[in-house]
């Protein structure tokens, strides 16, 4: 039932994303970096999800407060001729990259068990 | 299915289709915009690249000069071209006005000989007129509105009357020379000249001063069957 629903709100974000004009260069650097947090978040509710303590409520808030707060950052560091938005990726890559390697585990753990 | 559930189906929905929409719309930008790469190059990358324009730059510059040099030697060409064509314009108009075939004015004297009830006029007479205003250095002349050019033929028939260029005249005879007005009128009026003669004959014939006449172009058309060029 889920992954219906995830499946059904892809498709339809695809199709938006696919029709709308062309988002001006300038904000593309925002548009990423609010996508590698909310990728962040998801593969974090996973992990939480896999350890038993997924909280719906936290999950949300992560992903769209990750992504507007990763945004406003990069704003200042812009204002601050700072890149902190190199600092907001290695913080999200690598956390995902952790999570990566939890669920791996979790399901070569789970594979091997059952064999 | 509680209430709790479908809040939780919508907003994963809604969540999944925000990050979606926002990743695709990143990938269109990112695939029309081109310069993205230059900000994700390393600085040897640059200069790679750079040194690539700069020679890219200096082969295209080459090439702009090479096709400047031709145009410019295709418009000399052209140039040159439009002279010849001018200098044959010229030529060919010059031939037209030396045969004949042009309408022309300018200062000098109009003969006119009339018939009378003692004294007619025949062809020999006009012809050494024609001869007598050659002479004195006429450039065109005309009896009657007949240009007389180097095929004019000035004759009669049955000595009864005359013909220039297939055109049969009858008196009274104006005969139209440009040329030096005072120069013609003196050759013509001479001690023992033309119209001393004539007059001495009594024969009727005047001669006029004109600063301004106008001359018609020989209106046969001239024919060059049987010459050819060398």
């Amino acid at each position: 039932m889920i992954l219906l629903a995830i499946i059904i709100g892809c498709l339809m974000g695809a199709l938006i994303g696919i029709n709308i004009p062309t988002i001006p260069y300038t904000y593309s650097s925002y548009l990423a970096i609010s996508i590698i947090a909310a990728l962040d978040s998801v593969f974090g509710g996973i992990v939480a999800n896999l350890n038993g303590k997924f909280d719906f409520k936290t999950f949300v808030s992560g992903f769209f407060g990750n992504a507007i707060l990763s945004i406003l950052l990069t704003y200042l560091g812009e204002k601050l001729n700072v890149d902190i938005y190199i600092g907001a990726i290695v913080v999200f890559v690598g956390r995902m990259f952790n999570n990566l390697g939890i669920i791996r585990r979790y399901y070569v753990e789970k594979w091997s068990k059952r064999k | 299915m509680n209430k709790n559930k479908i809040i939780i189906l919508i907003t994963v929905s809604i969540m999944s289709m925000i990050l979606f929409a926002v990743l695709f719309a990143q990938f269109k930008v990112v695939n029309e915009v081109d310069i993205a790469q230059i900000e994700y190059m390393s600085e040897q990358e640059l200069k790679e690249s750079l040194i690539e324009w700069r020679e890219k730059y200096q082969t295209t510059e080459a090439k702009i000069k090479d096709t400047i040099s031709k145009i410019q030697e295709y418009d000399e060409k052209v140039q040159s071209n439009e002279e010849a064509r001018e200098l044959v314009k010229k030529e060919l108009s010059e031939a037209k006005q030396t045969f004949g075939l042009t309408n022309i004015e300018g200062e000098g004297i109009i003969v006119t000989l009339t018939d009378t009830d003692e004294r007619v006029y025949d062809y020999k007479d006009l012809l050494s007129l024609v001869n007598e205003l050659r002479a004195a250095g006429a450039k065109a002349i005309s009896i009657n509105n007949q240009r007389i050019v180097n095929m004019s033929d000035i004759a009669n028939v049955n000595y009864r009357y005359i013909i220039i260029n297939n055109t049969r005249i009858t008196s009274p005879y104006t005969v139209k020379a440009i040329g030096d007005k005072t120069y013609l009128k003196s050759a013509l009026t001479i001690k023992n000249g033309y119209m001393d003669l004539k007059q001495k004959d009594e024969y009727e014939i005047s001669i006029q001063e004109k600063s301004n006449i106008k001359i018609n172009k020989y209106s046969e058309k001239v024919n060059l069957k049987y010459i050819k060029l060398d």
